[in-house]
């Protein structure tokens, strides 16, 4: 019988796909008897969930918004463009 | 209206240029790195532009370079810094359970519509937040995973870890992120 904390670790391998037969089951068990656990296995669900939008919609998602590139930055790689573009 | 920059690379650096910058500061947060990977992504940019044959959107295939980026940096660093892996490793370890393995911190309960809340740019916020608490090696190994869709044996070649090290940190990142945005999302929003 695993403990919250093995079956946290079980979660985890599953969701990399890295768990034997016994595990599934032994897993699925633990998440039918064990409230807490259960939560934690759909909290983590949706943490993976929402990382997969998060890529999904980087171009649309204001990350940093209160940084930006520098004048400089912005010149210095114009100039390394023009550098390497053909004439 | 986008067509007509597709072989303007300077004017790709004004229309896409704090995009991608921002993108390479949430991931790597070092300005000056991120500053590198934008330049180094315009410079593969100019030298692949003929292989761009328009499917998608300039930003989406200059943020598609940028992330290949990203992993190539991540990658190096883990190779120069092996001692921060064994520090993510070893850090936070059973902060969540007693001595037998049970909960000593019990997850609650999250009533929320994820299509709703995916929608919301104050939850991008906090995600982001959450990710950036992370330790950086855990922060590296989850977003490998989850952001760029890497398997975890990818993920552990990059971090030049073995098996056992990369299932730890993944499972360490998630709880963490789990328990962040119960703190700072759920929790408010009760």
């Amino acid at each position: 019988m695993y403990s919250c904390k093995q079956a946290t670790e079980l979660m985890s391998l599953s969701l990399d796909g890295k768990l034997s037969l016994y595990q599934r089951v032994a897993l699925k068990m633990h998440l039918f008897m064990c409230k807490l656990c259960s939560r934690c296995w759909k909290q983590m669900l949706f943490v993976r969930d929402a990382s997969h939008q998060c890529s999904e919609r980087a171009g649309e998602i204001d990350f940093m918004p209160e940084h930006s590139l520098s004048p400089e930055a912005c010149e210095r790689i114009k100039n390394a463009l023009k550098e390497e573009s053909p004439p | 209206m986008e067509k007509n920059h597709t072989l303007d690379p300077e004017a790709w650096v004004d229309q896409h240029g704090d995009a991608l910058f921002r993108y390479a500061l949430f991931r790597i947060q070092d300005g000056q790195v991120a500053e590198d990977l934008v330049q180094e992504t315009f410079l593969a940019a100019i030298r692949g532009k003929e292989s761009f044959a328009g499917r998608s959107s300039v930003k989406t295939w200059l943020f598609g370079i940028l992330k290949h980026k990203i992993i190539d940096h991540i990658r190096k660093i883990s190779r120069e810094r092996p001692e921060e892996n064994i520090e993510a490793v070893a850090d936070l370890a059973g902060k969540d359970f007693d001595d037998k393995g049970g909960w000593k911190y019990q997850p609650s309960e999250w009533t929320t519509n994820p299509s709703l809340l995916f929608q919301q740019q104050e939850f991008w916020q906090i995600l982001q937040t959450c990710l950036s608490e992370l330790p950086p090696r855990l922060n590296q190994a989850f977003t490998l995973r989850e952001l760029d869709g890497l398997s975890a044996e990818e993920v552990r070649k990059i971090l030049d870890v073995s098996p056992t090290n990369g299932g730890v940190m993944l499972h360490r990142a998630r709880m963490r992120l789990r328990e962040c945005l119960e703190i700072r999302w759920f929790a408010e929003e009760a």
